[in-house]
């Protein structure tokens, strides 16, 4: 592992007077396979979506590889790919389509959208579906085309924001060699997911984020200093987010 | 031990389910306006609703609402009396109808004629009778000749005998004065009955087809409820008020119809509530039609033809809508009335056609117990009937456009002839989505040949001339891009997630799918044009400039629909018949249209301004357009506040109206003709100056007055302003050199006469206040306007050079055209020293100097 490829610094995303996200600060090593993990409304995906410039923070910078991720938004596309929760996909597109699209818009030539997807496509077991419109798609066969896309230019960044939500458990397993094999040979990997046994098993580091701030980061084992030697991440992710939240009740005066 | 669990409690009843549905609906769009102030009135921690940035939308829909009651009301009072002058006229036989100023023209030519009329007596007659002629509709001279013509010919052979003063009193409202007969007369009943059917007939389809975006789908909050403990019969009743109560056709066309018909029956203010009487009852049956249609389409026939008949009801029911307003043209409600004659009275006018409310009396009372009897059984019937179709589920399939499933045979893409990609997916979804396809080609095809079959004036005029059949193809290609260009981001928004994956900026996408829309909408222009050119007689080169003046107007109204449509997208809406507000459509059809004067301008000057100010607003649009893309899913975030291009034009007009209004005023209330210029002049610049930078500082502009020149020269004042002065004189120099030219060559010296002549009939006195303006007012505000937010907003995309020529572009087109070119001169000079110096004094003085030299070069002359 190497030098970082992103870098957060004092990320913040303010809705009006609520914080989504205050004051953020993580790396990500090139090369790893990172886990953002929290409770739901922490700012898990707000996070992601400012990584791909969806949003504009508030204060703060997110830079993937020097560069700036609102500002150079486009230069950054070349190096990133991303899944969301919920990919929604054209009506009246096939899977098939929908993929040479998006090889398309990434600058990839007929033959190389060929070349590179087919195998992807057997990898994840959506051969059979390609050629139906993506509409008619259950929720993990969409996630299953997202990932197709979002591998499709090799990126050296993918962000996936609960990537194995809806899918079966041999799809599951097999998303999870994938990225394996991905992050060995160089890619680096950020996911968000709520399946801590699986992330346990995954990933290098991890880091927690509650109420919208970091609340712990780490390898496991330096995460296990928060709960007890022997803990597991589910534990582990018990203890720091319930302290996280009770710190939180305790600065926020309550309304009368 | 026994645990007792309480007994099942009772369903909520068909009514509660439905009132709870409405009560859920209203509470959301009270929600709704309450998230678009811009500021909460207070901080707090939790969030209200989702954050919405402050939208214009809902400004431009109030007024453009206003604007269509408003037309529809005109258009359904100039109906009746159309219809009531067209039965007198009938009832009078061969004796024509006047008006009173007429009557006493024809009275007084009577008086006269036994003495023979002289040649101006008869002037004035004709004059008189060529003004009925033209408040009658009809504008062609050649129409009106005839008429007139006609008119004199019952004079010379009848005398005063020959005419009758009309009963009627012409009038811009509805009132009694404008019905001819009775109450419950049939000439007037019958043709009313035939629009009132047209407009029912166009709603009820429109109903079916148009709420849902695909009529094979259902609903995902339809699927929600439909998961609740409740009787289906609540949901589906919900969805009947929801048509009848929610729909914008039966409030703003239907409405002011019936409203207007019984007013002007003799029901007077009381036709207001009696005409959204009709309009509710009309759309409970609607929305009985769309129930029925919705359970049965999806349970018994497959989804894909689902999808095709919603294609065809979605073309299909915006005819009679079509056939209804067409009755404006008097050749048009002519056959309308005389189709009604052939129809037998009770088809048109019975107790459940609510028309037969404007009979009074004992039949209105019936109609009105009877169509509120059928309305609650239809209702009745409708929610029960399709309960019942829903006792086995919702639909009977996932999507209405089923793939392949299993291995394909051929696993490798067919080489495309398309580079694009997003060209080859649009070409894809455009033809596959039936809908799309239909309302984007078939339904404005229809539409104009509706109007060629209707107005025979019309048909052959397209033939005639190549203005007419460039006007026709403009209209085609415009009516294409309002619903194709208009959604471009409408239609992307679930989907917007993937462009902000690919390497490429999203404004820069957009204007991709511009040139696509462009490029499709020119294809429909020239298809027009050339079966308009095949069939008329014009020269092949005059066709082909008309044709590329079209083709230019078509490429930027692509651009302008598609840059409306993107701004006036909510990206962030999950509603989606409320993502884009139906006001942008009418305003690019409202902005879009103005390129027509284009193709009928007399002169190569205003087809060229024309041109340039399309080209001006579609860059506006679109330097918006970049500035707002990279916010499109941010719920808070906007762009930096800045100095825009729109801001110049806004700042322009505000100008040009306000001058010309406050001109009218000084001049109503006894001002000197010079005295109302200079004022109308330096107070419309001085308030638009004040607004402009008013609304800069309540945007938060940084450092205004120094983006604005409000500062010192860079080199100090008496540098800037020696240096300005230096290039005045320069320009100065220039413009004499010019006016040398125009003196010796005759078009341009003709051109400087009629503009002179034009200008003002009293020239000598104005003189002294026109310098006035020219040298000490014109510079300041024009200065303000042109360099300091026009150029500057142009200087925030190009450089230094081509910001400089576009400002002087637009300052030199807004002046005489014989002016032009020194004007362009001065304006590209004087955003250059502007440039240079940063300080409005610079220019100003630029522009003063050149005024002064002009000025004192032309009085010189002349004295």
């Amino acid at each position: 592992m190497g030098s970082s490829i992103v870098e957060i610094r004092g990320l913040t995303k303010k809705y009006g007077g609520f914080s989504a996200l205050s004051d953020l600060d993580l790396e990500v090593r090139r090369g790893e396979l990172f886990a953002l993990l929290g409770p739901n409304g922490a700012g898990k995906t707000t996070t992601m979506r400012m990584l791909m410039g969806i949003l504009k923070p508030s204060d703060g910078t997110a830079c993937i590889s020097d560069l700036n991720c609102f500002e150079d938004r486009v230069a950054v596309k070349r190096l990133v790919g991303f899944l969301p929760d919920e990919p929604v996909f054209h009506d009246y597109l096939r899977g098939i389509e929908i993929i040479r699209f998006v090889g398309g818009m990434h600058g990839l030539s007929a033959a190389e959208v060929e070349a590179r997807a087919w195998p992807l496509i057997e990898r994840i077991e959506l051969a059979d579906a390609t050629h139906e419109f993506a509409v008619n798609y259950s929720r993990g066969m969409k996630k299953k085309l997202g990932l197709v896309c979002a591998l499709l230019h090799e990126p050296q960044l993918l962000i996936l924001d609960e990537p194995t939500s809806g899918l079966d458990p041999i799809a599951t397993r097999r998303l999870n060699e994938l990225l394996l094999e991905k992050v060995h040979s160089g890619m680096t990997v950020l996911l968000s997911s709520h399946l801590l046994d699986q992330v346990q098993k995954l990933c290098q580091r991890m880091a927690i984020i509650s109420g919208g701030r970091l609340a712990a980061i780490g390898t496991l084992e330096e995460l296990r200093s928060r709960a007890t030697a022997e803990s597991s991440l589910e534990e582990i992710f018990f203890a720091v987010a319930t302290e996280s939240i009770a710190n939180a009740a305790v600065s926020t005066p309550r309304s009368p | 031990m026994t645990t007792h669990l309480p007994g099942p409690r009772p369903l909520p009843s068909m009514f509660r389910v439905a009132w709870l549905v409405v009560a859920f609906s209203v509470r959301r769009s009270l929600n709704r306006i309450a998230a678009l102030r811009k500021k909460p009135k207070k901080a707090s921690a939790a969030r209200e609703g989702t954050a919405r940035k402050g939208s214009t939308g809902g400004f431009l829909l109030a007024i453009f609402s206003a604007l269509i009651l408003f037309s529809s009301v005109s258009q359904a009072t100039r109906l009746v009396y159309n219809l009531a002058a067209s039965a007198e006229r009938r009832d009078l036989g061969s004796i024509a109808l006047v008006d009173a100023s007429t009557m006493a023209w024809i009275a007084w030519a009577d008086d006269h004629a036994h003495a023979g009329l002289r040649t101006h007596e008869r002037t004035q007659l004709r004059d008189a009778l060529d003004r009925l002629a033209e408040t009658e509709g009809l504008h062609d001279d050649a129409e009106i000749a005839k008429r007139t013509d006609w008119r004199l010919q019952l004079f010379s052979e009848r005398g005063v005998a020959g005419f009758h003063e009309s009963k009627l009193k012409r009038s811009s409202l509805p009132s009694r004065a404008l019905w001819y007969g009775a109450a419950d007369s049939p000439q007037m009943l019958a043709p009313l009955g035939v629009v009132a059917w047209l407009l029912s007939t166009s709603f009820m389809l429109i109903a079916v087809a148009g709420p849902n975006q695909d009529l094979a789908k259902v609903e995902w909050v339809l699927e929600w409820w439909f998961t609740f403990p409740v009787p289906a019969r609540g949901l589906l009743l919900a969805r009947v008020l929801e048509t009848a109560f929610g729909s914008p056709l039966g409030w703003f066309v239907l409405a002011p119809f019936f409203s207007v018909t019984y007013c002007c029956a003799g029901y007077g203010w009381l036709g207001l509530p009696l005409g959204l009487f009709s309009v509710v009852y009309i759309g409970l049956l609607a929305g009985c039609l769309r129930v029925v249609a919705e359970t049965v389409l999806r349970r018994w026939v497959a989804l894909r033809n689902v999808a095709r008949v919603q294609a065809v009801l979605s073309v299909v029911g915006v005819l009679p809508m079509v056939a209804a307003i067409a009755t404006s043209s008097p050749e048009w409600l002519e056959k309308v009335a005389h189709f009604s004659q052939t129809v037998p009275f009770v088809v048109l006018v019975n107790r459940l056609s609510p028309i037969a409310i404007a009979t009074g009396g004992a039949h209105a009372w019936q109609t009105l117990l009877a169509c509120a009897s059928f309305a609650a059984i239809a209702t009745l019937a409708a929610t029960t009937f399709g309960g019942w179709v829903l006792r086995d589920g919702l639909t009977t399939s996932a999507g209405s456009h089923q793939g392949r499933r299993g291995r394909a045979l051929d696993e490798n893409a067919r080489r495309s002839f398309i580079p694009s990609a997003l060209v080859r997916k649009e070409l894809l979804s455009l033809f596959r989505d039936r809908t799309l396809f239909s309302q984007t080609f078939v339904l404005p095809g229809m539409i104009l040949g509706m109007q060629v079959l209707m107005n025979r004036r019309f048909a052959q005029s397209l033939t005639a001339t190549p203005q007419h059949a460039a006007g026709m193809a403009f209209a085609a290609a415009g009516l294409v891009l309002s619903t194709g260009a208009c959604n471009t981001l409408a239609v992307e928004v679930p989907v917007l997630w993937i462009y902000f994956t690919v390497p490429k900026a999203l404004d820069r996408l957009f204007l991709d799918k511009a040139v696509f829309w462009s490029c499709l909408a020119a294809l429909i222009a020239v298809l027009v044009y050339g079966v308009a050119a095949a069939l008329g007689s014009w020269s092949p080169l005059a066709g082909v400039a008309m044709l590329g003046l079209v083709l230019v107007g078509v490429t930027l109204n692509a651009f302008i629909a598609t840059g409306i449509g993107v701004l006036g997208t909510r990206a962030l809406e999950t509603d989606t018949k409320r993502r884009i507000s139906p006001a942008m459509t009418y305003l690019y059809l409202a902005v879009g249209s103005t390129f027509a004067y284009a193709l009928y301008a007399p002169s190569a000057w205003a087809k060229f301004a024309q041109v340039v100010l399309s080209t001006l607003l579609a860059y506006a649009l679109w330097q918006k357009v970049r500035d707002h893309a990279p916010f499109l899913l941010d719920p808070n975030e906007r762009p930096p506040p800045t100095i825009a291009v729109a801001d110049g034009i806004i700042a322009a007009l505000m100008f040009f109206i306000l001058q010309a209004l406050l001109g009218l005023y000084f001049g109503s209330i006894g001002y000197s003709p010079g005295g109302s210029l200079l004022l109308a002049f330096s107070l419309a610049g001085l308030v638009t100056g004040v607004v402009m930078l008013f609304s800069f500082w309540r945007m938060g502009v940084p450092k205004l007055f120094g983006r604005l020149g409000l500062s010192a020269p860079r080199r100090g004042f008496v540098r800037g302003i020696l240096t300005g002065v230096a290039v005045g004189l320069l320009c100065g120099l220039a413009g004499k050199g010019y006016l040398l030219v125009v003196d010796h060559v005759d078009v341009l010296r003709r051109l400087r006469d009629e503009t002179v002549s034009l200008s003002s009939p009293d020239s000598g006195s104005i003189a002294p206040w026109f310098a006035l303006l020219a040298v000490l007012a014109a510079p300041v505000f024009e200065e303000f306007i042109f360099r300091g937010v026009l150029f500057g907003g142009f200087r925030r995309s190009f450089g230094p050079v081509v910001a400089a020529a576009s400002s002087a572009l637009v300052f030199a087109i807004v002046h005489p055209a014989i002016a032009s070119a020194p004007v362009f001169l001065l304006g590209f000079a004087a955003a250059l020293v502007y440039e240079h110096e940063r300080s409005l004094i610079v220019p100003m003085a630029t522009h003063m100097t050149y005024n002064a030299v002009i000025v004192g070069l032309v009085f010189g002359s002349h004295s």
